[in-house]
């Protein structure tokens, strides 16, 4: 009998979120009319000679309701169309933000609200007609785990990047590695994602910035990043291409881009504000030194032949 | 014959016109000596140290490498290169270690060679390595990039060596690395603006983002027309050698460093002589396991198919591409 109350409740719970999360009723709490217009590209992007990004230090909602969670959102997207930002970047917990609304435990539950994630932020990055970096999620597809980050964009086009370099726990618990790197032309000029740690990788770098990538954001809580990775990660990929890189709140750049030298255009470890403005120039980008051509011949005769021998 | 000490000099020209070739020899005899007083089993000589061996070799380091270079080098550079390996095959032959006499120009005209020799303790050669990565300046001076990356064998010890511009090319290191080399040696004789930011992007970087040993033997000093620059410095990952993977370091300073400091540092030490002298522990890279932890995490099927494309000559500069699902 116990059981089959429990089921009941599970069920109802179920309906609810279902009811909840609707894409219609989330798109009439956003205040925006139907879904976004299916496969739209940001391919149309003007060239951009300044990125403004908006970099969402804390996240630390403790929510109730949908509509209280769009506020709250709303109000610091707001904040930075006002500082004249075209692209916000929130902090990688943002993809869980909706799961706080789960009335009880249960996978059904969960998806249901994971799966909110699209319609609402979609429907944000509409409704202010602003670039969004969203936050991560773990997908499951077939019974394997993938990392995904995502970019939504002013048309409700929405973009997502696998985790392409896993760890060996990820590997272990089941993970599947993304077998693409993408780069999305946008308001603030091309721009990839990737998850905390991949930017150790210097191939990574090279893919980017091979498809024509400016900007990296790694996905990673501000302040969350050891000292010396963000300086064998970050920092040493935006000397090498060169692209900016941006990560926690954490902004590199190639040395001689930055007032001082050091490569750092911002580093707000300790910010008390909830938005920090970084104002990324991409023509002086593209006019740095871009160092010794690379010997590609010769690349070409060990890589990528010695990864698989090793 | 491991190697398990590394002596790495850091060397400077200033006032090198004076010097007599008697003097010469015993100034880099000097600092040889004291690699081995301390006991070192590889002593390592900056780039370019092949052209102290002549007159006319060393108004190249005076004056810069220039578009008659390649004329010199190919009508003279076969006796300094002979008297300059013989000179250190001496060395390592008396004194049992194996040496790194730094590097020369070699050429067969129109083009030129930087090149760099690694001597076993019996003075044979070992390794010989051409610099890969110039500029496009460099290029016009007659610089033939070299054509293979070569690594060196020592009993169970794999070594590679960073000549130049290779140092901050991060496929370099990586394919020496893949190739197993656990010691990497950067041989510099850097003419332009050199500080400690440009270090952490190039000999440092290497060992962090491959878990390897990587030394820096730097030439500086003053030139008539030239000064050169350089920090030496022995390196190991982090991980390994906590706070910062800063084993040794020409400007104490640097290696008392509890955290890494990118803002404007001016170091005295960048245009001064010494040796560096320090135990290399390959054992605890091995067993830190550091490698195969970052090695782990390559994407094969990733890089196979976008590597390829980057490294194929057809490929020369990217667009952005059309965002697709996977």
């Amino acid at each position: 009998m116990k059981t089959l109350s429990r089921l009941v409740l599970q069920l109802y719970h179920e309906i609810k979120i279902d009811w909840q999360m609707h894409p219609a009723r989330l798109y009439r709490i956003l205040g925006i009319p139907g879904p976004p217009v299916s496969s739209v590209s940001g391919a149309d992007q003007p060239p951009v000679d300044t990125a403004r990004l908006a970099l969402v230090t804390a996240i630390d909602f403790a929510i109730k309701t949908v509509e209280e969670l769009a506020e709250l959102c709303g109000g610091l997207i707001k904040e930075a169309i006002e500082m004249d930002a075209n692209l916000v970047v929130f902090p990688p917990e943002t993809g869980e933000l909706l799961l706080q609304l789960a009335p009880c435990e249960g996978k059904r539950v969960y998806r249901r609200l994971q799966a909110a994630h699209f319609p609402f932020w979609s429907g944000l990055a509409r409704k202010y007609q602003v670039w969004l970096i969203a936050g991560c999620q773990t997908l499951n597809y077939q019974g394997y785990n993938r990392k995904a980050a995502f970019l939504f964009g002013p048309q409700g086009q929405c973009g997502k990047q696998y985790k392409v370099h896993l760890t060996v726990e990820e590997k272990k618990a089941g993970y599947l590695p993304g077998r693409e790197v993408q780069v999305w032309p946008t308001a603030v000029g091309p721009l990839a994602l990737c998850f905390y740690g991949e930017e150790q990788y210097f191939e990574l770098g090279r893919i980017i910035a091979a498809k024509g990538g400016k900007i990296l954001v790694s996905l990673v809580t501000p302040g969350a990043a050891l000292q010396t990775d963000q300086i064998t990660g970050g920092w040493a990929r935006a000397q090498e291409n060169p692209i900016y890189f941006v990560g926690g709140t954490n902004v590199f750049a190639p040395t001689e881009l930055s007032i001082d030298g050091s490569g750092i255009v911002d580093q707000s470890e300790s910010s008390s504000q909830r938005l920090i403005l970084v104002n990324l120039d991409l023509t002086k980008l593209t006019e740095s030194d871009q160092g010794p051509m690379l010997a590609r011949r010769l690349c070409a005769t060990y890589l990528p032949r010695l990864y698989f021998e090793h | 014959m491991a190697i398990t000490k590394a002596a790495v000099v850091q060397l400077s020209i200033t006032s090198l016109i004076r010097y007599s070739r008697l003097e010469l020899h015993k100034k880099l005899t000097f600092l040889f000596y004291q690699g081995i007083e301390a006991g070192a089993d590889i002593v390592i000589f900056p780039a370019l140290t092949g052209l102290l061996f002549a007159p006319e070799a060393q108004k190249v380091l005076e004056y810069g490498i220039d578009d008659k270079t390649v004329q010199l080098v190919w009508r003279l550079g076969a006796y300094w290169t002979a008297e300059w390996l013989d000179f250190f095959r001496e060395l390592a032959q008396k004194y049992r270690v194996f040496v790194v006499p730094g590097t020369n120009l070699e050429s067969t005209p129109p083009t030129m060679w930087h090149r760099g020799y690694l001597l076993a303790p019996n003075g044979s050669l070992l390794l010989s390595q051409d610099q890969i990565h110039f500029t496009a300046e460099e290029l016009v001076l007659g610089f033939e990039p070299g054509g293979s990356l070569s690594v060196g064998e020592i009993d169970q010890l794999r070594l590679g060596m960073l000549l130049g511009q290779d140092t901050w090319v991060p496929e370099v290191s990586r394919i020496l690395a893949l190739q197993g080399a656990q010691l990497l040696i950067s041989l510099q004789a850097n003419s332009s603006f050199y500080d400690y930011r440009k270090q952490l992007a190039g000999g440092w970087q290497a060992a962090q983002s491959n878990r390897v040993f990587v030394t820096e033997s730097c030439l500086v000093g003053k030139g008539a027309k030239t000064q050169y620059q350089g920090l030496s410095g022995i390196f190991g990952p982090a991980q390994a050698f906590p706070p910062l993977g800063i084993l040794a370091h020409i400007d104490p300073l640097l290696t008392n460093q509890g955290s890494l400091d990118l803002g404007y540092l001016i170091s005295p030490q960048k245009e001064k002589e010494g040796v560096l002298i320090r135990n290399m522990d390959f054992g605890i890279l091995r067993r830190a396991g550091e490698q195969e932890r970052v090695f782990s995490g390559f994407n094969y099927l990733l890089y196979n198919k976008e590597l390829s494309l980057i490294y194929s000559d057809l490929v020369e500069s990217g667009g952005v591409e059309e965002a697709e699902g996977e």
